[in-house]
């Protein structure tokens, strides 16, 4: 039997997880999550997926999946992208919590590739099986870590970011010599602003809203400078 | 003169005061605004550049002939090495000729490792060893193109060496500190020449390590910058120019890496392992806590507790119970044979 997957989300990561659903064998449509949830594109695709893999990383993306999985099978797993918001806080008004798992990938992924998987408090174990059943069947190596916005690599990227965006806005350097400093002072495999570029400074943005929301420290404010490019669709950083 | 309490000026009195003769000369005069106010922005970048980039110039010949390094220590070796491989003549300064003499046989020695690994030339190994001489005063360490000092980080000690050498230096002779923590402009106070003094933070082992932070001190001139920059693209390196900020780039933007992760070990979220397999898969050659035991957990604490006092305890840098709890117990990482992870069997 062909299993129907729902990949939302925009690249770099529905692009990602979509391909590796195709190898796998799975029937793959990608759409826009606020369009399903708002009925502006086909429903029909949300009525026969099997498994929802939810990429989005938009604020308004808790509203539109809960809208979302009131469309869904009462079958479907629902796999969400944590990197924004703890798995909790998402699953938190669906009709059935306890189908909700949530993850994490860093684009690009490969075969052998590691996805974060948490549970949220009322992730169901039968859900959370099938969810590394699903991963493993990709080709993908869960490993499973506690909730929390970003997981643990989204929220370190995240907040590398966030510092390396207040030194710009400070001009402590310019956004080439700090990705310079930080790929041969400590051997970073990328420079942070280039990691914003490629994750998109709206994930990134959307990471560190998600960790402030949750903890209301200061440390998690993200800098006004990356707020204003994500609300502004900008993203590239200028030196 | 009208003043306005509110929070926006009623609408009534702005038309009283200043109604436009009419809208073609409001046109008109908008147009006449903005073309002028490109002309004086054109002029402007003509006369002082706006971004500090610009002033780079790249492949410039630096003109340091002589380098002298204050203090044998491990970046005083690792910067006198790097100098002397590339051709200067170093001075190497330190108080005691026991402490000298000693730094001088490990540089030698560390200079025939890079013959026997094929990276450095017999005769570039050659000349580098003969051209670093050794002084334990402080007059003749003054006779030098460029000073580097790596003293201990102590904003008095430091300053009181660029006092006395102030004293004795050339005119030409620029001051750089390799500081990692103390503001290049306080340092550059104690002396009578703040334009010729930079930061050339090197990061260590100096010798291998690609980056330079060359700093720009509040008083530094443009020409010292150029020509920080243009010795250490003679040195092999990779410069990056930095405004005098606390803990410059490196030391400031690394502080997440290893304050989030401490912070979800603390919380449980996932354990040492765990972490440090994550960021490596995501092409970090080191996760945090590998780094951390590397670095040392006391050097690793000190950063980030310099860091949180010179920003005066912004909380994004406050450190972790965590690293103070290794540091009282001694796990102090590689060096010590065990501190986040038990090296032990490693070293036996």
């Amino acid at each position: 039997m062909t299993i129907n997957t729902l990949v939302l989300g925009d690249p770099p990561f529905a692009d990602a997880l979509a391909a590796l659903c195709r190898k796998s064998g799975s029937r793959v449509i990608v759409a826009d999550l606020e369009e399903v949830a708002d009925g502006v594109s086909d429903n029909a695709d949300a009525y026969i997926a099997d498994i929802i893999v939810d990429c989005t990383h938009r604020p308004d993306k808790i509203q539109s999946l809960t809208m979302l999985e009131m469309l869904v099978r009462p079958s479907a797993l629902i796999l969400t992208s944590a990197l924004t918001a703890s798995v909790s806080s998402i699953a938190a008004d669906m009709g059935d919590p306890g189908r909700v798992v949530g993850f994490a990938v860093i684009p690009p992924l490969k075969k052998g590739d590691v996805v974060e998987v948490a549970r949220g408090l009322r992730t169901s174990d039968k859900a959370y099986k099938a969810a590394l059943g699903f991963w493993r069947g990709l080709g993908l190596v869960p490993v499973e870590v506690g909730d929390g916005p970003g997981l643990v690599r989204g929220r370190v990227l995240a907040c590398l970011v966030n510092e390396a965006v207040s030194a710009l806005h400070e001009r402590v350097a310019s956004a080439g010599d700090i990705d310079t400093a930080m790929k041969l002072g400590t051997n970073y495999p990328r420079g942070p602003l280039e990691w914003a570029e490629y994750l998109g400074v709206e994930t990134i943005y959307g990471v560190m809203t998600g960790l402030y929301n949750e903890w209301l420290e200061d440390r998690y404010r993200p800098h006004p400078l990356l707020s204003r490019m994500a609300w502004s669709n900008r993203n590239v950083f200028a030196d | 003169m009208l003043v306005y309490v509110g929070r926006r000026k009623p609408f009534s009195s702005v038309s009283e005061r200043a109604r436009p003769p009419s809208d073609c000369f409001v046109l008109w005069s908008t147009f006449v605004w903005l073309y002028a106010k490109r002309g004086v922005y054109a002029l402007a970048s003509h006369l002082k550049p706006l971004n500090h980039q610009s002033l780079i110039i790249p492949n410039m010949s630096s003109s340091i002939q002589s380098v002298c390094v204050l203090g044998a220590g491990t970046m005083g070796r690792g910067i006198a090495q790097v100098a002397a491989l590339a051709g200067c003549r170093v001075t190497l300064y330190d108080i005691a000729d026991d402490i000298l003499d000693a730094a001088l046989a490990r540089i030698r020695a560390s200079i025939d490792k890079g013959v026997s690994l094929g990276k450095t030339e017999p005769e570039t190994a050659a000349r580098a060893k003969e051209a670093i001489a050794l002084t334990t005063d402080l007059a003749q360490a003054a006779r030098a193109d460029l000073i580097i000092e790596a003293a201990p980080e102590k904003m008095e000690l430091k300053q009181s060496i660029f006092r006395e050498l102030d004293a004795h230096a050339a005119e030409h002779t620029l001051f750089a500190s390799n500081t990692s923590s103390l503001s290049i402009t306080a340092l550059a106070a104690a002396t009578q020449r703040p334009d010729r003094f930079l930061g050339l933070h090197f990061f260590n082992p100096a010798h291998i390590m690609k980056l330079v932070e060359v700093i720009r001190g509040d008083m530094t001139a443009d020409e010292t910058i150029e020509t920080g920059l243009a010795f250490a693209r003679e040195l092999g390196k990779t410069p990056v120019l930095c405004q005098d900020t606390p803990a410059f780039i490196v030391n400031r933007v690394a502080r997440p890496f290893y304050g989030e992760a401490l912070r979800m070990l603390g919380e449980g979220q996932a354990d040492v392992e765990t972490i440090d397999r994550l960021m490596e898969s995501i092409g970090f050659r080191m996760g945090p806590f590998r780094l951390i035991d590397l670095i040392g957990c006391d050097v690793n604490f000190a950063v980030t507790q310099t860091v949180y006092e010179a920003y005066f305890h912004d909380p994004k840098y406050r450190p972790h119970p965590i690293q103070r709890k290794m540091v009282e117990s001694g796990r102090l990482g590689r060096k010590v044979g065990i501190g986040f992870y038990d090296y032990r069997d490693e070293l036996t």
